[in-house]
């Protein structure tokens, strides 16, 4: 039987962080692969899992209402585990997750629902992959992505937003109205700039597209400065 | 060798992949691998009519599925390509005709006597695709350089990645060699940046290959055209042989020489 030290190979990977348990379900595996790692994991990590606070992340994978179906059966009720929140990057696995009432994204870390400025303790949220069309990072506070953004994909901050490459898709800083904050790029492709609730329009026209800029608002209009290459 | 399951994806619709799938088909076929090509487009079938096959169908997907049929039953032999067989969709019924499971038991009935099985999907992202792709291992996305098609493949790429597919491969399709020179049409450099995947073919835009499909004869079983080429170079860089691109904007200047000698599929 593979011991939980070695989970770190495992396509389910657990590491202990100030919310007790984060559960990792890597996206690429096939639903074959799901099933057994699930049983598995269930099976050996039992005393573990048994009333442990967890946030369970599932990266990009769109998943299907029968798979977090299966998660929940097979996994999360089985094993005794209390989930105090859902992380994806799946648009329609959001959605899902909302449907069923339960709580997604970063624990401690979201806006309160009636509130328009970022949580107080929201904190950085860094993404380390690029966001394919489809795919959308959403959190309360800063968000740092090291990779680009395509066409299609959306990042929604709180704070403020930086891309670390080539942002085409939407990029909203200060989605809940904080005007404070700022959008940071490697290189800005994208046909809009959003920040808290206002929105710039731009196409290929712009001097600075295609350039690493900082782009803020001051007195309601929208600022862009060049950064060193 | 070990089976092979390859679905042949895009997002977009019209972007070639059916065309992909037969021309593939017959490449490989031809060179002795037995072939099946599935036609997982439930309720629009059109791979059976680009491969000439369209009068021979008896049974099909559905039909093998529901247990009207055995499995060679519903196999349509091409007696042009004896290595090549067709499984049709049918035409009367909807993508929710099958199951995602039902999908992979039939990928792992085909596997056991074909070297290649090519999963003709439909285009979308829903079930028809899902169902498509549930039952391969590998994959190839077609693209045309759009930005639309390039989007759209971006998406099914992330899909496919989120599906634990792997490799999966890139065609770009309709490339216009005069219009890329002019800076009119994304090069394959711009959409590789994008896509960040691997390359695996080019192919031109070619009018014989309307021709071609409507005559149900797919390139591949004859012609010597730049298109020919490329789908050929496809195949054979599947089968793992190391066969460099074609630079389609050079030929685009080779003039009146360069036209004659394309003619000739020099």
């Amino acid at each position: 039987m593979r011991s939980t030290e070695s989970r770190e190979q495992a396509g389910i990977l657990l590491k202990g962080d100030k919310n007790g348990v984060r559960v990792t379900i890597r996206e690429d595996l096939t639903l074959q692969e799901l099933r057994e790692e699930i049983d598995l994991l269930s099976a050996e990590a039992a005393q573990l899992l048994e009333g442990a606070e967890a946030v369970i992340d599932l990266q990009a994978r769109e998943y299907e209402a029968e798979e977090l179906s299966l998660l929940l059966r097979r996994f999360v009720w089985k094993t005794g585990l209390k989930v105090i929140a859902w992380v994806s990057y799946s648009v329609a696995t959001l959605a899902l997750l909302r449907g069923a009432g339960c709580v997604v994204g970063e624990p401690d870390q979201q806006p309160e629902s009636t509130g328009t400025q970022p949580h107080p303790a929201a904190g950085t949220l860094y993404v380390y992959r690029s966001l394919r069309s489809g795919q959308r990072v959403e959190h309360g506070g800063d968000v740092v992505l090291l990779g680009h953004v395509n066409d299609g994909a959306e990042v929604y901050a709180g704070g403020s937003i930086v891309v670390w490459g080539r942002l085409q898709g939407v990029a909203h800083a200060g989605c809940y109205g904080n005007s404070g904050s700022s959008l940071i790029c490697g290189s800005f492709e994208a046909p809009q700039a959003r920040i808290a609730d206002k929105v710039s329009y731009l196409d290929e026209g712009v001097s600075w597209w295609r350039s690493a800029v900082l782009v803020s608002l001051e007195e309601e209009s929208f600022v862009v400065r060049f950064l060193p290459e | 060798m070990d089976s092979r399951v390859i679905v042949v994806t895009s997002g977009k619709g019209g972007v070639g992949k059916t065309t992909l799938t037969a021309n593939l088909s017959v490449s490989l076929a031809s060179r002795g691998y037995k072939v099946a090509a599935i036609d997982a487009d439930i309720g629009l079938r059109n791979l059976d009519v680009m491969l000439g096959l369209e009068n021979r169908i008896v049974y099909t997907i559905v039909d093998y599925v529901e247990g009207n049929c055995k499995l060679h039953q519903a196999l349509v032999r091409d007696k042009r390509v004896p290595n090549l067989h067709l499984l049709p969709a049918a035409q009367t019924r909807t993508k929710d005709a099958i199951k995602a499971e039902e999908m992979e038991e039939l990928g792992e009935a085909l596997k056991r006597d074909f070297d290649f099985v090519l999963v003709d999907s439909p285009a979308g992202i829903e079930s028809g695709f899902r169902n498509a792709a549930v039952a391969a291992d590998e994959a190839i996305v077609v693209a045309t350089p759009e930005v639309a098609s390039v989007r759209d493949a971006d998406r099914i790429i992330g899909l496919l990645e989120s599906m634990g597919k792997s490799p999966i491969r890139l065609v770009l399709n309709r490339i216009r060699p005069g219009m890329v020179k002019k800076g009119d049409m994304l090069d394959v450099p711009d959409v590789l940046d994008i896509l960040a995947i691997e390359l695996v073919g080019i192919i031109p835009e070619d009018d014989r290959v309307l021709t071609s499909s409507n005559k149900g004869e797919p390139l591949t079983m004859r012609g010597h055209s730049p298109a020919t080429k490329a789908f050929t170079n496809i195949g054979s860089r599947l089968i793992g042989e190391d066969i460099p691109f074609m630079d389609l904007v050079e030929r685009a200047k080779g003039g009146v020489f360069g036209k004659v000698k394309e003619l000739f599929g020099l």
